[in-house]
Protein backbone atom coordinates (compact mmCIF):
# COMPACT_ATOMS: atom_id res chain seq x y z
CA UNK A 1 0.00 0.00 0.00
CA UNK A 2 1.16 3.27 -1.14
CA UNK A 3 1.35 6.21 1.55
CA UNK A 4 -1.74 8.73 -0.49
CA UNK A 5 -3.58 5.28 -0.14
CA UNK A 6 -2.78 5.08 3.58
CA UNK A 7 -4.01 8.04 4.47
CA UNK A 8 -6.85 8.22 2.72
CA UNK A 9 -7.84 5.71 5.03
CA UNK A 10 -6.41 6.66 8.06
CA UNK A 11 -9.00 9.55 7.50
CA UNK A 12 -11.59 7.52 6.72
CA UNK A 13 -10.71 4.91 9.70
CA UNK A 14 -11.34 8.03 12.42
CA UNK A 15 -14.49 9.08 11.30
CA UNK A 16 -15.38 5.06 11.75
CA UNK A 17 -15.88 4.41 7.82
CA UNK A 18 -13.48 1.57 7.23
CA UNK A 19 -13.85 -2.23 7.75
CA UNK A 20 -11.79 -4.33 9.92
CA UNK A 21 -10.33 -5.89 7.31
CA UNK A 22 -9.05 -2.43 5.80
CA UNK A 23 -7.59 -1.31 8.93
CA UNK A 24 -5.52 -4.31 9.31
CA UNK A 25 -3.57 -3.30 5.99
CA UNK A 26 -3.28 -0.15 6.93
CA UNK A 27 -1.74 -1.42 10.53
CA UNK A 28 0.60 -3.00 8.31
CA UNK A 29 1.68 -0.25 6.44
CA UNK A 30 1.98 1.62 9.56
CA UNK A 31 4.01 -0.40 11.12
CA UNK A 32 6.73 -0.22 8.26
CA UNK A 33 5.85 3.90 7.88
CA UNK A 34 6.84 6.25 10.41
CA UNK A 35 5.63 9.35 7.96
CA UNK A 36 1.93 7.80 8.21
CA UNK A 37 1.95 7.08 11.79
CA UNK A 38 2.92 10.73 12.22
CA UNK A 39 0.29 11.73 10.08
CA UNK A 40 -2.36 9.09 12.11
CA UNK A 41 -1.38 10.63 15.39
CA UNK A 42 -2.11 14.60 13.55
CA UNK A 43 -5.36 13.55 12.64
CA UNK A 44 -6.54 11.78 15.92
CA UNK A 45 -5.47 15.15 17.81
CA UNK A 46 -7.16 17.40 15.49
CA UNK A 47 -10.15 15.26 15.12
CA UNK A 48 -10.40 14.80 18.96
CA UNK A 49 -10.22 18.90 18.81
CA UNK A 50 -12.68 19.64 16.62
CA UNK A 51 -15.37 17.13 18.03
CA UNK A 52 -14.47 18.41 21.87
CA UNK A 53 -14.58 21.90 21.10
CA UNK A 54 -17.08 22.41 18.59
CA UNK A 55 -20.04 21.01 20.24
CA UNK A 56 -23.84 20.87 19.81
CA UNK A 57 -25.43 24.36 20.79
CA UNK A 58 -29.09 25.28 20.98
CA UNK A 59 -29.86 28.49 19.44
CA UNK A 60 -30.16 31.76 22.21
CA UNK A 61 -34.06 32.25 20.74
CA UNK A 62 -36.90 30.89 20.08
CA UNK A 63 -36.75 30.38 16.44
CA UNK A 64 -40.24 28.50 15.52
CA UNK A 65 -41.72 31.92 16.42
CA UNK A 66 -40.04 33.79 13.61
CA UNK A 67 -40.57 30.82 10.89
CA UNK A 68 -44.61 30.81 12.30
CA UNK A 69 -45.24 34.18 11.62
CA UNK A 70 -43.44 33.80 7.90
CA UNK A 71 -45.13 30.62 7.21
CA UNK A 72 -48.56 32.78 7.12
CA UNK A 73 -47.99 34.78 4.05
CA UNK A 74 -46.22 31.55 2.66
CA UNK A 75 -48.59 29.27 0.31
CA UNK A 76 -47.36 26.22 -0.94
CA UNK A 77 -47.30 25.51 -4.65
CA UNK A 78 -48.26 22.54 -6.32
CA UNK A 79 -44.15 22.14 -7.84
CA UNK A 80 -40.79 24.01 -7.80
CA UNK A 81 -39.67 26.10 -10.52
CA UNK A 82 -40.05 23.99 -13.49
CA UNK A 83 -37.36 25.54 -15.86
CA UNK A 84 -39.35 24.02 -19.06
CA UNK A 85 -42.88 24.90 -18.46
CA UNK A 86 -41.06 28.45 -17.26
CA UNK A 87 -39.52 28.59 -20.42
CA UNK A 88 -42.86 27.41 -22.89
CA UNK A 89 -44.00 30.33 -20.34
CA UNK A 90 -41.76 33.09 -21.57
CA UNK A 91 -41.66 31.77 -24.79
CA UNK A 92 -45.57 32.02 -25.09
CA UNK A 93 -45.36 35.62 -23.75
CA UNK A 94 -42.80 36.34 -26.44
CA UNK A 95 -44.89 35.22 -29.02
CA UNK A 96 -48.72 35.55 -28.39
CA UNK A 97 -48.35 39.22 -26.60
CA UNK A 98 -44.91 40.44 -27.62
CA UNK A 99 -45.06 44.13 -27.01
CA UNK A 100 -46.75 44.19 -23.30
CA UNK A 101 -44.51 40.98 -22.94
CA UNK A 102 -40.81 42.46 -24.25
CA UNK A 103 -42.08 46.15 -22.14
CA UNK A 104 -41.70 43.89 -19.25
CA UNK A 105 -38.15 42.44 -20.50
CA UNK A 106 -35.29 44.83 -20.39
CA UNK A 107 -32.87 45.06 -23.26
CA UNK A 108 -30.24 42.81 -22.03
CA UNK A 109 -33.03 39.74 -20.38
CA UNK A 110 -33.95 39.74 -24.35
CA UNK A 111 -30.15 39.67 -25.81
CA UNK A 112 -29.55 36.78 -22.65
CA UNK A 113 -33.11 35.45 -23.77
CA UNK A 114 -31.85 34.73 -27.83
CA UNK A 115 -29.00 33.64 -26.70
CA UNK A 116 -30.60 31.34 -24.51
CA UNK A 117 -32.46 30.24 -27.14
CA UNK A 118 -29.52 29.43 -29.69
CA UNK A 119 -27.50 28.11 -26.48
CA UNK A 120 -29.96 25.80 -25.21
CA UNK A 121 -30.11 22.80 -26.98
CA UNK A 122 -32.16 20.41 -24.14
CA UNK A 123 -34.75 22.85 -23.99
CA UNK A 124 -37.06 21.37 -26.82
CA UNK A 125 -38.01 23.68 -29.37
CA UNK A 126 -41.44 25.48 -27.82
CA UNK A 127 -44.05 23.01 -29.79
CA UNK A 128 -45.66 23.91 -33.03
CA UNK A 129 -48.75 24.54 -31.82
CA UNK A 130 -48.07 27.25 -29.33
CA UNK A 131 -45.20 29.28 -31.56
CA UNK A 132 -45.02 28.27 -35.12
CA UNK A 133 -48.08 29.24 -36.13
CA UNK A 134 -49.57 31.37 -32.82
CA UNK A 135 -53.43 31.12 -32.80
CA UNK A 136 -54.18 34.07 -29.99
CA UNK A 137 -57.81 32.89 -29.89
CA UNK A 138 -56.84 30.06 -28.67
CA UNK A 139 -54.27 30.60 -26.19
CA UNK A 140 -55.25 33.70 -23.47
CA UNK A 141 -53.03 36.82 -23.94
CA UNK A 142 -51.98 37.57 -20.63
CA UNK A 143 -49.32 39.11 -19.57
CA UNK A 144 -46.49 36.97 -17.97
CA UNK A 145 -45.73 38.82 -14.68
CA UNK A 146 -42.37 39.63 -15.36
CA UNK A 147 -41.01 37.94 -11.57
CA UNK A 148 -41.47 34.62 -13.25
CA UNK A 149 -39.46 35.93 -16.49
CA UNK A 150 -36.22 37.30 -13.97
CA UNK A 151 -36.71 34.04 -12.18
CA UNK A 152 -36.06 32.19 -15.01
CA UNK A 153 -33.68 34.14 -16.72
CA UNK A 154 -31.65 33.74 -13.62
CA UNK A 155 -32.27 30.06 -13.08
CA UNK A 156 -31.24 29.41 -16.17
CA UNK A 157 -28.12 31.90 -16.44
CA UNK A 158 -26.41 30.67 -13.57
CA UNK A 159 -27.65 27.35 -12.27
CA UNK A 160 -27.10 25.46 -15.61
CA UNK A 161 -22.81 26.76 -15.62
CA UNK A 162 -23.20 26.15 -11.35
CA UNK A 163 -24.10 22.20 -12.16
CA UNK A 164 -21.97 22.03 -14.73
CA UNK A 165 -19.46 22.84 -12.79
CA UNK A 166 -20.17 20.56 -9.85
CA UNK A 167 -20.34 17.80 -11.90
CA UNK A 168 -17.21 18.09 -13.14
CA UNK A 169 -15.54 18.84 -9.61
CA UNK A 170 -16.81 15.61 -8.66
CA UNK A 171 -15.74 14.10 -12.23
CA UNK A 172 -12.11 15.49 -11.32
CA UNK A 173 -12.23 14.16 -7.79
CA UNK A 174 -13.55 10.83 -8.38
CA UNK A 175 -10.49 10.69 -11.32
CA UNK A 176 -8.01 12.00 -9.07
CA UNK A 177 -8.36 10.04 -6.03
CA UNK A 178 -8.95 6.15 -8.17
CA UNK A 179 -5.40 6.35 -8.50
CA UNK A 180 -4.41 3.45 -9.53
CA UNK A 181 -7.06 1.46 -8.28
CA UNK A 182 -9.70 2.46 -10.92
CA UNK A 183 -12.04 -0.70 -12.02
CA UNK A 184 -12.96 -1.51 -15.06
CA UNK A 185 -16.64 -1.28 -13.54
CA UNK A 186 -16.08 2.14 -13.23
CA UNK A 187 -15.14 3.15 -16.47
CA UNK A 188 -18.49 3.41 -18.27
CA UNK A 189 -20.04 5.36 -15.76
CA UNK A 190 -16.91 7.80 -16.07
CA UNK A 191 -17.35 8.08 -19.55
CA UNK A 192 -21.24 8.77 -19.53
CA UNK A 193 -20.54 11.57 -17.06
CA UNK A 194 -17.54 12.85 -19.13
CA UNK A 195 -19.72 12.41 -22.23
CA UNK A 196 -23.16 14.21 -21.11
CA UNK A 197 -20.39 17.11 -19.44
CA UNK A 198 -18.71 17.37 -22.64
CA UNK A 199 -21.53 18.46 -24.93
CA UNK A 200 -22.76 21.15 -22.16
CA UNK A 201 -19.28 22.28 -22.40
CA UNK A 202 -19.90 24.37 -25.39
CA UNK A 203 -22.62 25.65 -23.86
CA UNK A 204 -21.18 26.93 -21.30
CA UNK A 205 -18.03 28.14 -22.65
CA UNK A 206 -21.02 30.81 -24.63
CA UNK A 207 -22.42 31.70 -21.33
CA UNK A 208 -18.88 32.14 -20.10
CA UNK A 209 -17.70 34.15 -23.13
CA UNK A 210 -20.63 36.80 -21.45
CA UNK A 211 -18.81 37.23 -18.48
CA UNK A 212 -15.59 38.73 -17.30
CA UNK A 213 -14.28 34.85 -16.33
CA UNK A 214 -11.46 34.73 -18.46
CA UNK A 215 -9.63 32.17 -15.98
CA UNK A 216 -12.79 29.96 -15.61
CA UNK A 217 -13.07 29.81 -19.72
CA UNK A 218 -9.35 28.97 -19.32
CA UNK A 219 -10.25 25.96 -17.06
CA UNK A 220 -12.78 24.93 -19.13
CA UNK A 221 -10.79 24.84 -22.23
CA UNK A 222 -8.18 22.23 -20.17
CA UNK A 223 -11.26 20.72 -18.69
CA UNK A 224 -12.56 20.10 -22.09
CA UNK A 225 -9.69 18.06 -23.26
CA UNK A 226 -9.50 16.05 -20.50
CA UNK A 227 -13.47 15.46 -21.10
CA UNK A 228 -12.54 14.55 -24.43
CA UNK A 229 -10.20 11.55 -23.74
CA UNK A 230 -12.33 10.44 -20.84
CA UNK A 231 -15.09 10.14 -22.96
CA UNK A 232 -12.97 8.50 -25.40
CA UNK A 233 -11.87 5.44 -22.91
CA UNK A 234 -11.44 2.40 -23.73
CA UNK A 235 -13.27 -0.43 -21.94
CA UNK A 236 -10.28 -1.83 -20.76
CA UNK A 237 -8.02 0.99 -20.45
CA UNK A 238 -4.08 0.52 -19.58
CA UNK A 239 -2.82 1.90 -16.90
CA UNK A 240 -0.56 4.63 -18.77
CA UNK A 241 -3.33 6.06 -20.40
CA UNK A 242 -5.54 6.61 -17.40
CA UNK A 243 -2.52 7.85 -15.32
CA UNK A 244 -1.73 10.59 -18.26
CA UNK A 245 -5.37 12.30 -17.59
CA UNK A 246 -5.49 11.38 -14.07
CA UNK A 247 -1.60 13.35 -13.68
CA UNK A 248 -3.23 16.22 -15.84
CA UNK A 249 -5.96 16.78 -13.37
CA UNK A 250 -3.14 17.11 -10.50
CA UNK A 251 -0.38 18.96 -12.53
CA UNK A 252 -3.00 21.64 -13.89
CA UNK A 253 -4.54 21.62 -10.36
CA UNK A 254 -8.25 21.49 -12.21
CA UNK A 255 -9.81 19.92 -8.98
CA UNK A 256 -8.81 22.99 -6.60
CA UNK A 257 -9.92 25.44 -10.00
CA UNK A 258 -12.60 24.15 -10.57
CA UNK A 259 -13.80 24.25 -6.27
CA UNK A 260 -13.00 27.85 -6.43
CA UNK A 261 -15.60 28.68 -9.00
CA UNK A 262 -18.13 27.82 -7.09
CA UNK A 263 -21.55 29.69 -6.78
CA UNK A 264 -20.73 32.49 -4.99
CA UNK A 265 -17.84 33.24 -7.51
CA UNK A 266 -19.97 32.60 -10.32
CA UNK A 267 -22.72 34.73 -9.69
CA UNK A 268 -20.89 37.73 -9.44
CA UNK A 269 -19.38 37.33 -12.79
CA UNK A 270 -22.44 36.83 -14.51
CA UNK A 271 -23.86 40.43 -14.58
CA UNK A 272 -27.22 39.47 -13.10
CA UNK A 273 -27.89 39.50 -9.45
CA UNK A 274 -30.10 36.81 -8.14
CA UNK A 275 -33.36 37.68 -6.17
CA UNK A 276 -33.28 37.32 -2.22
CA UNK A 277 -35.84 34.46 -2.71
CA UNK A 278 -33.96 32.14 -5.55
CA UNK A 279 -32.74 28.61 -3.99
CA UNK A 280 -30.96 26.65 -5.36
CA UNK A 281 -32.61 23.46 -4.97
CA UNK B 1 -29.54 11.59 10.44
CA UNK B 2 -32.06 10.29 12.36
CA UNK B 3 -36.01 10.38 11.49
CA UNK B 4 -37.94 11.22 13.38
CA UNK B 5 -41.35 9.09 13.96
CA UNK B 6 -43.91 9.05 11.76
CA UNK B 7 -41.74 11.61 9.52
CA UNK B 8 -43.83 10.08 6.18
CA UNK B 9 -47.02 10.77 7.64
CA UNK B 10 -45.81 14.08 8.88
CA UNK B 11 -44.89 15.36 5.64
CA UNK B 12 -48.12 14.42 3.69
CA UNK B 13 -49.68 16.72 5.84
CA UNK B 14 -47.49 19.48 5.35
CA UNK B 15 -48.23 18.87 2.01
CA UNK B 16 -51.76 19.63 2.11
CA UNK B 17 -50.93 23.08 4.40
CA UNK B 18 -51.01 21.81 8.49
CA UNK B 19 -48.70 23.98 9.48
CA UNK B 20 -48.83 21.90 13.01
CA UNK B 21 -47.19 18.67 11.20
CA UNK B 22 -44.14 21.48 9.87
CA UNK B 23 -43.93 22.68 13.58
CA UNK B 24 -42.99 18.95 14.66
CA UNK B 25 -40.93 18.42 11.63
CA UNK B 26 -39.07 21.44 13.06
CA UNK B 27 -38.96 20.25 16.08
CA UNK B 28 -37.57 17.23 15.13
CA UNK B 29 -34.78 18.66 12.81
CA UNK B 30 -33.98 22.22 14.35
CA UNK B 31 -31.24 21.42 16.43
CA UNK B 32 -29.02 19.07 13.67
CA UNK B 33 -29.49 21.94 11.23
CA UNK B 34 -29.18 24.71 13.36
CA UNK B 35 -25.73 23.13 14.57
CA UNK B 36 -24.52 22.53 10.70
CA UNK B 37 -25.27 26.16 9.33
CA UNK B 38 -23.38 27.40 12.85
CA UNK B 39 -20.00 25.19 12.11
CA UNK B 40 -20.53 26.44 8.21
CA UNK B 41 -20.67 30.22 9.14
CA UNK B 42 -19.15 30.34 12.74
CA UNK B 43 -21.43 32.75 14.36
CA UNK B 44 -24.37 31.73 16.49
CA UNK B 45 -26.83 35.13 15.15
CA UNK B 46 -25.95 34.41 11.60
CA UNK B 47 -26.77 30.50 12.28
CA UNK B 48 -30.30 31.72 14.05
CA UNK B 49 -31.53 33.62 10.91
CA UNK B 50 -30.07 31.20 8.08
CA UNK B 51 -31.95 28.51 10.16
CA UNK B 52 -35.51 30.36 10.35
CA UNK B 53 -34.90 30.84 6.36
CA UNK B 54 -33.97 26.98 5.91
CA UNK B 55 -37.44 26.16 7.34
CA UNK B 56 -39.25 28.73 5.78
CA UNK B 57 -38.07 27.14 2.33
CA UNK B 58 -38.79 23.81 3.07
CA UNK B 59 -41.92 24.66 3.77
CA UNK B 60 -42.87 26.34 0.45
CA UNK B 61 -40.94 23.70 -1.06
CA UNK B 62 -42.26 21.05 0.46
CA UNK B 63 -44.27 19.53 -2.70
CA UNK B 64 -40.94 19.41 -4.83
CA UNK B 65 -39.58 16.68 -2.47
CA UNK B 66 -40.88 13.29 -4.41
CA UNK B 67 -39.59 11.10 -1.98
CA UNK B 68 -40.99 11.47 1.62
CA UNK B 69 -37.86 9.27 2.70
CA UNK B 70 -35.23 11.76 1.51
CA UNK B 71 -36.56 14.12 4.09
CA UNK B 72 -33.50 14.75 5.93
CA UNK B 73 -30.59 14.72 3.38
CA UNK B 74 -33.35 17.55 1.45
CA UNK B 75 -33.73 19.41 4.56
CA UNK B 76 -29.79 19.38 4.82
CA UNK B 77 -29.66 20.16 1.39
CA UNK B 78 -31.63 23.49 1.58
CA UNK B 79 -29.58 24.28 4.48
CA UNK B 80 -26.20 23.90 2.93
CA UNK B 81 -27.65 26.14 0.11
CA UNK B 82 -28.70 28.48 2.53
CA UNK B 83 -25.25 29.10 3.91
CA UNK B 84 -23.35 29.60 1.22
CA UNK B 85 -26.04 31.85 -0.24
CA UNK B 86 -25.30 33.72 3.39
CA UNK B 87 -21.74 33.50 3.14
CA UNK B 88 -22.08 35.03 -0.57
CA UNK B 89 -23.41 37.97 0.52
CA UNK B 90 -21.66 38.51 3.72
CA UNK B 91 -18.51 38.35 2.09
CA UNK B 92 -19.26 40.30 -1.70
CA UNK B 93 -15.90 38.63 -3.33
CA UNK B 94 -14.62 41.26 -6.66
CA UNK B 95 -14.25 39.98 -9.83
CA UNK B 96 -10.26 39.82 -9.77
CA UNK B 97 -9.79 38.32 -6.33
CA UNK B 98 -9.44 34.69 -8.14
CA UNK B 99 -5.51 35.40 -7.96
CA UNK B 100 -5.85 35.82 -3.90
CA UNK B 101 -8.03 32.84 -3.68
CA UNK B 102 -5.11 30.53 -5.54
CA UNK B 103 -2.92 32.85 -3.39
CA UNK B 104 -4.50 31.57 -0.06
CA UNK B 105 -4.93 28.13 -0.94
CA UNK B 106 -1.02 27.92 -2.33
CA UNK B 107 -0.38 29.26 1.28
CA UNK B 108 -2.75 26.99 3.23
CA UNK B 109 -1.16 23.93 1.43
CA UNK B 110 1.99 25.61 2.16
CA UNK B 111 1.65 25.44 5.83
CA UNK B 112 1.34 29.07 6.64
CA UNK B 113 -2.14 30.87 6.82
CA UNK B 114 -2.62 34.11 6.06
CA UNK B 115 -6.32 34.67 7.22
CA UNK B 116 -7.37 32.46 9.83
CA UNK B 117 -5.51 31.91 12.63
CA UNK B 118 -4.84 34.50 15.60
CA UNK B 119 -0.86 34.24 17.04
CA UNK B 120 -0.53 31.24 18.16
CA UNK B 121 -0.24 31.32 21.70
CA UNK B 122 1.37 29.19 24.56
CA UNK B 123 -1.84 28.09 26.04
CA UNK B 124 -4.65 28.45 24.16
CA UNK B 125 -8.16 29.16 26.27
CA UNK B 126 -10.82 26.94 25.30
CA UNK B 127 -12.84 30.05 23.39
CA UNK B 128 -10.07 30.76 21.95
CA UNK B 129 -9.21 27.11 20.58
CA UNK B 130 -13.32 27.50 19.09
CA UNK B 131 -12.31 30.44 17.36
CA UNK B 132 -9.21 28.94 16.11
CA UNK B 133 -11.18 25.92 14.80
CA UNK B 134 -13.79 27.94 13.50
CA UNK B 135 -11.97 30.04 11.48
CA UNK B 136 -9.38 27.46 10.29
CA UNK B 137 -12.98 25.69 8.95
CA UNK B 138 -14.25 29.18 7.54
CA UNK B 139 -10.87 29.11 5.53
CA UNK B 140 -11.51 25.64 3.55
CA UNK B 141 -13.59 25.59 0.13
CA UNK B 142 -16.65 25.00 0.64
CA UNK B 143 -17.04 21.63 -0.59
CA UNK B 144 -14.61 20.34 2.05
CA UNK B 145 -16.03 22.62 4.84
CA UNK B 146 -19.37 20.76 4.15
CA UNK B 147 -17.90 17.77 3.87
CA UNK B 148 -16.14 17.77 7.76
CA UNK B 149 -18.56 19.58 8.81
CA UNK B 150 -21.03 16.89 8.41
CA UNK B 151 -19.00 13.73 8.21
CA UNK B 152 -16.64 14.71 11.26
CA UNK B 153 -18.14 17.63 13.55
CA UNK B 154 -21.18 16.32 13.52
CA UNK B 155 -20.76 12.91 12.38
CA UNK B 156 -23.08 11.99 10.01
CA UNK B 157 -22.04 9.09 8.37
CA UNK B 158 -20.04 9.35 4.93
CA UNK B 159 -23.45 7.87 2.86
CA UNK B 160 -25.49 10.37 4.83
CA UNK B 161 -22.73 13.21 3.86
CA UNK B 162 -22.94 11.67 0.32
CA UNK B 163 -26.89 12.44 0.07
CA UNK B 164 -26.65 15.91 1.19
CA UNK B 165 -23.59 16.55 -1.18
CA UNK B 166 -25.33 14.64 -4.28
CA UNK B 167 -21.92 13.01 -4.88
CA UNK B 168 -20.35 9.32 -4.31
CA UNK B 169 -19.63 7.67 -0.84
CA UNK B 170 -15.87 7.76 -2.26
CA UNK B 171 -15.75 11.71 -3.01
CA UNK B 172 -17.21 12.46 1.03
CA UNK B 173 -13.83 10.02 1.72
CA UNK B 174 -11.45 12.24 -0.72
CA UNK B 175 -13.15 15.65 0.36
CA UNK B 176 -12.59 14.61 4.69
CA UNK B 177 -9.24 13.60 3.76
CA UNK B 178 -8.51 16.67 1.92
CA UNK B 179 -10.17 19.09 4.57
CA UNK B 180 -8.28 17.30 7.19
CA UNK B 181 -4.76 17.25 5.74
CA UNK B 182 -5.48 20.89 5.26
CA UNK B 183 -6.58 21.42 9.08
CA UNK B 184 -3.90 19.45 10.10
CA UNK B 185 -1.31 21.68 8.06
CA UNK B 186 -2.50 24.77 9.58
CA UNK B 187 -3.23 23.43 13.04
CA UNK B 188 -1.07 20.72 13.68
CA UNK B 189 1.98 23.11 15.33
CA UNK B 190 -0.93 25.07 17.44
CA UNK B 191 -2.84 22.25 18.75
CA UNK B 192 0.68 20.11 19.95
CA UNK B 193 1.28 23.36 22.36
CA UNK B 194 -2.23 23.42 23.41
ZN1 LIG C 1 3.15 5.69 4.56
Amino acid sequence: MKCDKAELLISAYLDGELTASDWSQVERHLSGCSRCAATLALFQKNTAAFKQTLTQRAPESDLWAGIAVRLDDAPIPKSGLDLRSAWRTFWQGFVVAPTPAIRFVQGGLVAAALLLLILRPQFQAPTPDTTIAPQTDLIPASPIPSADKQKFMQASLTSQVEDYLERAGMLLMEINNSGDELDASDVPGLRTTSQSLLEETIVVKKQLAQTQSKELSYTVDQLEMLLFDMANLNDKPQNDEFNQLRAMVIQQDLVIKIEIYDARQLRQETRMKPSEDETRI
Amino acid sequence: MQKCPDEHELIELVKQGNRSAFRDLFQAYQLPVYNFVLRMLGASHDAEDVTQEVFVKAYRKINSLSESGHFSSWLFRIAKNEALNFMQRRKPRNTDSVEADYDRLDRQIAGENPEAVPSPAKQVESDELETLLQSALNGLPESLRTAFVLGVVEGYSYKEVAEVMKCSVGNVKARVFRARSLLSQQLGPILAES
